[in-house]
């Protein structure tokens, strides 16, 4: 009986781990959905509550439609309530600290009321990582240079050091690390920041919306444009291609030269290049071709080899809640 | 008769409630008895059990049963490994609490928190099941050299399925190759190289007698391990340098791993077959496996690996890649 007791026991425990690791954390219930004469034709209201897993309310959260034209903000109980179109299928929930939820799908009939529940984790903001810049350098003749890349965090740099480096450039293309002899065909940095997102001029966010089998074609007619050789192209297009395949579509924005030192991070070379070129790519792989903000098509200025250049690319794949972020 | 019952019902349901969601992982235990035995020194706790596999079916051509698992503690002092029939017998300290089920290809079962009692003697079945999880084969990339322009036509026949190659592949790639690179000639554009990736559910530590050819490394100190490594297996510096910057950054998300190179022929039979023609008279293809771990010890018996050195002559190719295989957690 004892061991009955202690066997059943240990199932029990097996099983609750098991358990208490899937539950879902960020998710949507729908109370109910009804029709009500008092709301008016052609539109659904949509209300309920926001709660945290524990069950507290969540203030100041926004639920908004797609286009963000139907929005408003969670009160101290948690409540909210908005007035949708019959013409609305998507609506999501924000909030800086807690996990996004999108319900990407819903029928929200003229005259209905419906009550839907968000539950959310509370959550800190993951650092972004700032992926992959490498660093060419061409000379016709051999040179000496100091690199130094003074933000963000660094995590990792090859050749190894700690954000400087003392090279020579060799007029084949490659570097002569000062600090250990050898040659290289480019620097490498990594670095993590808690403050990416998606560039805006005058308020206008510009990106294009790539379907995955464009992909390549874009990334080739892009990258030819900002000035990226042969070899540059395939370094990049090999790191980032399989990543911007993994869904349907895929958004991306390119931030260049001042607005990289700008938001990304500082790159010194001295002496100074006769042409200097810093290519960030930002994306966020998406399901569907909803993008919940407006945008203008990129376009690009021509950069050209000139003298001592140097060139630069990296990226950053952004999390879809800095879509949702960037209202 | 009601225990055995009662235990039955336990796991039936268990196992029952695991198969609905998707996402619970298939594995378990059942702890079959927990008696009293005074042949046993104090102090000593023995388990033994059976370590079955329940993806079994007779016209299957796997046995019901899992030999060569590791089954210790989680620091691994104390531990051993199952035999053909799948048996264990293990020897534990009173005190232990925890210790887990460990076999390639399976999901590995822990047992978090369990009083291993002074003589006593613990019968425990273990359930491990299939791991299907998809690996990514990634950036193989294909450097082809020679000083005398040669067109070439390459094939390669992946494992798994293909879901990227750079420039696009069909039925194979026809490419120039001179002291440029590599030159599509139909659009007269040039690569530094060919490139591919795929995924598939099969692949694993490569073992000879039981034995896994592997080295365990901090991965403080990964970035010289891999340049020697590199250096000893014959790429050079750009190759090197690409290897280096697309693995090291994700090998250092955890402190220990344990890294395992398939060369050439292990390439070809666990990877993918690569035809050229005509034939390199100097070809280097190199692959890692590696296993991120929290821990300092490899889940599995290793041995030094020893590499045949590389001599590069006329027109020459060399090919890198690598997977990261599925990482043994063993933080509850």
């Amino acid at each position: 009986m004892k061991i009955n007791q202690f066997v059943f026991l240990i199932c029990l425990l097996s099983f609750s781990t098991v358990f208490g690791e899937y539950i879902p954390y960020n998710y949507y219930q729908v109370k109910k959905d009804v029709f009500d004469s008092d709301v008016a034709a052609g539109t659904c209201v949509m209300k309920g509550k926001i709660l945290d897993i524990n069950e507290n309310p969540v203030s100041g959260g926004l639920v908004s439609n797609f286009d963000r034209s139907r929005f408003c903000y969670s009160d101290d109980k948690g409540n909210y309530s908005l007035v949708l179109s019959t013409r609305d299928t998507a609506v999501f929930f924000y909030h800086q600290n807690y996990g996004e939820i999108v319900i990407w799908k819903y029928d929200f009939q003229s005259q209905h009321l419906v009550e839907i529940n968000f539950i959310t984790m509370e959550h800190s903001e993951i650092p972004t990582t700032v992926e992959k810049p490498v660093i060419y350098f061409y000379s016709d003749q051999e040179r000496t240079a100091s690199v130094a890349v003074n933000h963000p965090e660094l995590i990792f740099t090859y050749p190894v050091s700690d954000g400087t480096w003392n090279v020579t450039v060799q007029s084949d293309g490659n570097i002569r690390n000062k600090k250990d002899g050898k040659i290289y065909p480019y620097i490498f940095w990594e670095g993590e920041s808690e403050n990416i997102s998606y560039q805006q001029i005058n308020n206008q966010t510009e990106g294009n919306l790539i379907m995955s089998e464009n992909v390549i074609p874009f990334l080739e007619s892009s990258l030819t444009a900002l000035g990226l050789n042969q070899k540059e192209q395939t370094d990049f297009i090999t790191y980032w291609g399989p990543r911007m395949i993994s869904t349907d579509y895929v958004f991306v924005q390119f931030v260049l030269d001042a607005k990289v030192d700008e938001t990304i991070g500082d790159l010194v070379v001295t002496p100074e290049p006769e042409s200097f070129r810093r290519v960030y790519m930002l994306f966020t792989p998406l399901d569907s071709p909803a993008v919940p903000f407006e945008y203008n098509q990129q376009e690009f200025s021509s950069f050209v080899h000139l003298g001592f250049t140097v060139l630069e690319w990296g990226g950053s794949e952004l999390p879809f809640r800095k879509i949702l972020s960037d209202i | 008769m009601k225990l055995l019952l009662s235990i039955l019902t336990i796991f039936c349901f268990a196992t029952g409630f695991s198969e609905e969601r998707k996402s619970v992982p298939h594995a378990n235990y059942v702890v079959i008895s927990d008696e009293y035995s005074s042949i046993l020194k104090p102090g000593e706790c023995i388990v033994r059990g059976k370590i079955h596999n329940p993806n079994y079916y007779s016209d299957d051509e796997k046995v019901p049963a899992i030999a060569g698992a590791y089954v210790g503690t989680l620091d691994k002092k104390r531990f051993t490994y199952s035999n053909d029939k799948g048996e264990f017998n293990l020897v534990l300290k009173e005190g232990d609490t925890s210790i887990y089920m460990f076999a390639q290809g399976y999901d590995e079962v822990v047992i978090w928190n369990y009083k291993f009692r002074s003589q006593h003697v613990v019968n425990i079945d273990f359930y491990a099941y299939d791991n299907y999880n998809m690996m990514e084969v990634d950036k193989p990339v294909i450097y082809c050299y020679s000083e005398i322009e040669l067109p070439v036509h390459i094939e390669f026949v992946p494992k798994g399925e293909l879901t990227f190659t750079y420039p696009a592949y069909e039925n194979g790639w026809d490419m120039l190759v001179n002291s440029h690179g590599i030159t599509d000639s139909k659009t007269n554009k040039t690569y530094p190289y060919l490139f591919w990736e795929a995924e598939t559910d099969d692949l694993n530590f490569r073992s000879e007698d039981g034995m896994i050819g592997a080295t365990l490394i901090r991965t403080d100190t990964l970035v010289a391990y891999l340049e020697n490594t590199l250096a000893q297996i014959g790429l050079n510096e750009t190759e090197q340098t690409d290897f280096i910057t697309f693995w090291a950054p994700r090998m250092l998300e955890k402190e220990f791993a344990v890294i395992q190179f398939l060369t050439d022929d292990m390439y070809d039979t666990n990877i993918a077959e690569l035809h050229i023609e005509p034939q390199p008279e100097s070809m280097l293809r190199l692959f890692m496996l590696y296993m991120p771990l929290n821990f300092d010890y490899a889940p599995f018996p290793i041995r030094s690996q020893q590499f045949e050195s590389f001599e590069r002559k006329g027109f020459t190719v060399v090919e890198w890649g690598g997977s990261e295989m599925p990482s043994l957690e063993l933080n509850p």
